[in-house]
């Protein structure tokens, strides 16, 4: 199939079809209709109302102090990464008695 | 205040956001009839083109307030964006057949087999554009179903017009491969 055939296939199956004046002033008094709706509420934003009302507002103090708090939080995560010691290498662990144990060592 | 065609999409809009309606009819009079042209192409149903098309201009209707004069999209670009978006998520749905599609095959009349056909045609083509990439399939809907201009299509896309030849011509031929592994070689096989 050429690229022409390909352009023929398509058109010849979907032609283009007229839009009346008809159907455009349908779209368009649904449309407003629909702005008149109200919108519909889902069960999941009802219940985030719902809590939003029986939650008390978080004190003055710990607002004001909640974005320096998360940063040194994220801060303390971020640089406690590098604090963490490497697991020792077995070698290392029976080199470790052989040299720190007073019985080992002979004294 | 009486709108003409001197005021632009922005004025308009700008007018919808403080909740005038007449600028809102004013803006959708200028802009339905190639938004349903093109969701009736690409969903091939008329009731489906009309639904999906209120839907775009209750979207323009909310957003509105937040758009920007300045932001350099151009409005008619959003919308055919917005319309072609909505026909590619409906298409993903899983097949269903419709009443039109369950009166036809109860239908016996002589133009009846014709139709039928005509209407298995289109789905083989809409199945095959549905298994090539998104993008390409975005730029070939665009290309043969919208009444716009390439540079047009290429602002929809939000790629440059060479990219959008690029889509075009990758897009044509995964189509093409597609449509023949699926059994047609020929324009002969489709008619």
């Amino acid at each position: 199939m050429t690229p022409d055939g390909l352009d023929d296939l398509i058109r010849t199956n979907f032609p283009a079809r007229d839009v009346g004046p008809a159907q455009v002033q349908r779209v368009m008094d649904a449309v407003m209709a629909r702005l008149d709706q109200p919108q519909p509420i889902t069960f999941w934003r009802r219940l985030l109302d719902l809590l939003s009302e029986f939650t008390p507002p978080p004190p003055v103090l710990l607002r004001q102090s909640a974005v320096p708090v998360g940063l040194a939080l994220a801060l303390g995560l971020y640089a406690g990464q590098y604090l963490h010691q490497p697991t020792q290498s077995p070698a290392l662990s029976a080199l470790l008695p052989s040299s720190s144990s007073l019985l080992l060592a002979g004294y | 205040m009486g709108m003409t065609p001197s005021h632009s999409d922005d004025d308009l809009l700008e007018q919808t956001a403080s909740g005038d309606r007449r600028a809102f009819q004013a803006l959708m009079d200028r802009h339905a009839r190639a938004m349903l042209a093109l969701a009736q192409r690409v969903s091939g149903n008329p009731d489906d083109a009309e639904e999906l098309v209120q839907d775009a201009f209750l979207k323009v209707w909310t957003m509105a307030p937040k758009w920007r004069r300045d932001g350099g999209a151009q409005f008619s670009t959003w919308l055919y964006r917005v319309v072609l978006n909505g026909c590619l998520d409906r298409r993903r749905r899983p097949a269903w057949t419709g009443l039109d599609d369950m009166e036809e095959l109860a239908d016996t009349s002589p133009g009846a087999a014709q139709q039928a056909s005509r209407r298995q045609t289109r789905d083989l083509i809409l199945a095959a554009m549905t298994a090539i990439p998104e993008r390409q399939r975005a730029a070939l809907f665009l290309h043969y179903f919208s009444e716009i201009s390439a540079p047009q299509a290429a602002q929809v896309l939000e790629v440059s017009v060479a990219a959008m030849e690029a889509l075009l011509i990758r897009g044509k031929r995964a189509l093409k491969n597609e449509l023949m592994r699926r059994g047609v070689t020929t324009m002969g096989d489709m008619l």
